[in-house]
């Protein structure tokens, strides 16, 4: 009997031992990792996170952003205001039509030149230099330059017109209610072109070259293989360059702010030049924070889509 | 796909379709080449004339009414700084993430990732509020500081590094009596060193090109970066267009130029992440 209870007794203490070193070793491993953590953790949460809360917690008051004792407590009322604006839904609506625009001309245009890059077109190298060149540079920089391509007098796009006997198109581009937006979303789309028409390369590069092979063998037309056999392998890939460009358009910003600042009379306005002329320009803190939370929203239903998106075309992402 | 299989009028559509677009992007950028050396007037009244002659005085009345060069050392600094703090900062974080286990790892991890779903514009507001209460408003560490922030991309790509390279590696390392340390700077490091260009690669590109923080954070002109000093210009000197193009040309020709050594480079880098700002 006592022989047996020193049999169960005996060999337990160096297995807890053994065991509770090993729970002191985990813990001292899991000390390691929240250490290396923190640095990183301290600044995310004090300038990305913390933010977030204040200009939620923002948007319920009335505050011109001087002192803060002068804040007043409203209520939803900003939320109110935002849902009958109309020069803030004048500008969604433009951001939608930004959207539209790199849908249909930055998706589609990068897809079909990345396509005839990759198919090895003599000067491929050449063309991905140039396009891609915009990216590199800053987008102030790109919206000055476009002010004088766009300028009514010795612009190069009136200059151009006339060149070409259409001298009648001419117009002052920005200066004009209708045009303005035009302008802006034509040098935005520009300037990111190249990226989109990188991704698209490197997402053909993906392609099964055997497959290509038996179906140019079986005399499919370059046009049938594109859509039949191409296509749904970079799928993923134009899903990417597609959210890429709704979340990019929907905060459109640098572009607009230089060009235009939003004119003439808002008609290049978007969701974010709007919010700095209100939080800035009018001092109206709370209401500037309030559409801050409804950009934020906007963009998780975007975020919403996409995981939708991407989990039913998975494989690459 | 193969070009020589393509129609006669696909071909000549692409080429067209190509020539144009570039012609697009380099027309711009040609004239604006072009009228720097002009004179202020020949700008005007020859806009697409060589120059009579070559005049720099475009180019430096340009830099020194817009302090260029204190401009290019504010970008060069801030830039600098931050890229080197979040390759330190983000590499420690996401090696915990990918190599450590610890409670609550799914979802902290999940905490720092779902930050990609912020957008700047949101947090530009309040955070300089919060700047402005620590009593760094109108600095470059405030600055620097915010983009020290921006952890989520970072996090992801590095982390996903650090998985790739094999466990077996460092396991037999640490078999071998090689201290942990030892271990991420002669192994680790080394093999996820092209992750590091690519994710400093594109921070150097987001943060040299932001414009937003900047102009939110920033008051006094010693500190402005080259985006906004550019901008700051243009409304000062609206039409003076020699003193403009002067100021344009200065701030595109640096990065243009160091994209032209290194395109191969940046552009492999930038496919890879995928990412715009």
């Amino acid at each position: 009997m006592s022989l047996v209870h020193a049999d169960v007794t005996a060999p337990p203490q160096p297995t807890a031992a053994r065991a509770a070193r090993r729970t002191d070793r985990r813990h001292k491993r899991s000390w390691d990792a929240y250490a290396l953590l923190l640095p990183a953790g301290v600044f995310y949460v004090a300038f990305q996170l913390l933010p977030i809360l204040m200009a939620f917690a923002l948007s319920f008051f009335s505050w011109d952003g001087i002192d803060i004792r002068q804040a007043k407590f409203l209520g939803p009322a900003n939320y109110v205001t935002l849902m009958h604006d109309g020069l803030l839904w004048r500008s969604v609506w433009h951001n939608l039509v930004v959207a539209l625009a790199v849908l249909i001309i930055q998706c589609v245009g990068s897809f079909v030149i990345a396509a005839i890059i990759q198919a090895g077109i003599k000067g491929g190298r050449f063309f991905r230099l140039v396009f891609f060149a915009p990216v590199v540079i800053s987008s102030v920089a790109v919206g000055m330059l476009a002010i004088f391509v766009f300028s009514p007098s010795q612009g190069l796009v009136n200059e151009a017109l006339s060149g070409i006997g259409l001298g009648g198109l001419r117009r002052p581009w920005l200066g004009s209610g209708t045009w303005a937006l035009p302008a802006v979303i034509a040098t935005y789309i520009l300037q990111n072109f190249g990226l989109s028409v990188l991704l698209f390369i490197s997402g053909l590069g993906q392609v099964d070259q055997d497959l290509l092979e038996a179906a140019e063998l079986d005399g499919a037309s370059q046009g049938r293989i594109l859509w039949q056999v191409v296509f749904p392998v970079i799928r993923p890939v134009a899903t990417t360059v597609f959210l890429l460009g709704l979340v990019t358009g929907f905060k459109l910003f640098d572009t607009v702010y230089v060009m235009t600042a939003g004119g003439p009379f808002h008609a290049s306005d978007t969701i974010v030049t709007y919010l700095y002329g209100v939080s800035f320009g009018g001092n109206d803190i709370g209401y500037g924070n309030a559409i801050g939370v409804l950009l934020f929203v906007i963009l998780l239903v975007v975020a919403m889509i996409q995981s939708r998106l991407t989990r039913t075309g998975k494989e690459t992402e | 796909m193969n070009f020589a299989r393509f129609s006669l009028p696909a071909k000549i559509g692409s080429y067209t379709g190509l020539t144009g677009l570039a012609l697009i992007i380099i027309a711009p950028l040609l004239w604006l080449t072009m009228s720097v050396f002009k004179s202020s007037s020949d700008i005007v009244t020859n806009p697409f004339s060589l120059p009579k002659s070559i005049s720099f005085t475009n180019i430096t009345d340009a830099w020194n009414a817009g302090d260029f060069g204190l401009l290019y050392v504010n970008s060069v600094l801030i830039t600098v700084v931050s890229v080197f703090g979040i390759l330190v900062l983000e590499g420690m974080a996401a090696y915990a993430f990918a190599r450590m286990e610890f409670r609550g790892r799914n979802l902290l991890f999940v905490v720092f990732v779902a930050g990609q779903f912020v957008p700047a514009q949101i947090v530009a507001l309040p955070s300089f509020l919060q700047m402005s209460h620590l009593n760094l408003a109108d600095t470059k560490l405030s600055l620097i500081l915010q983009y020290l922030s921006w952890a989520p991309f970072a996090v992801m790509f590095l982390r996903a590094s650090f998985l790739a390279v094999p466990k077996e590696i460092e396991e037999a390392a640490l078999l071998d009596g090689a201290s942990r340390l030892a271990v991420l700077w002669r192994i680790i490091l080394p093999m996820t060193r092209s992750s590091f260009a690519t994710v400093g690669t594109i921070y150097a590109l987001w943060i040299w090109n932001d414009f937003l923080f900047p102009l939110v954070y920033l008051r006094s002109s010693q500190n402005f970066t080259v985006p906004l000093g550019l901008a700051h210009f243009q409304g000062l000197f609206t039409t003076f267009w020699g003193y403009l193009i002067g100021a344009i040309f200065i701030a595109i020709w640096p990065p243009i130029l160091i994209y032209l050594l290194l395109s191969r480079q940046i552009q492999s880098k930038l496919a890879m992440g995928g990412v715009k700002g």
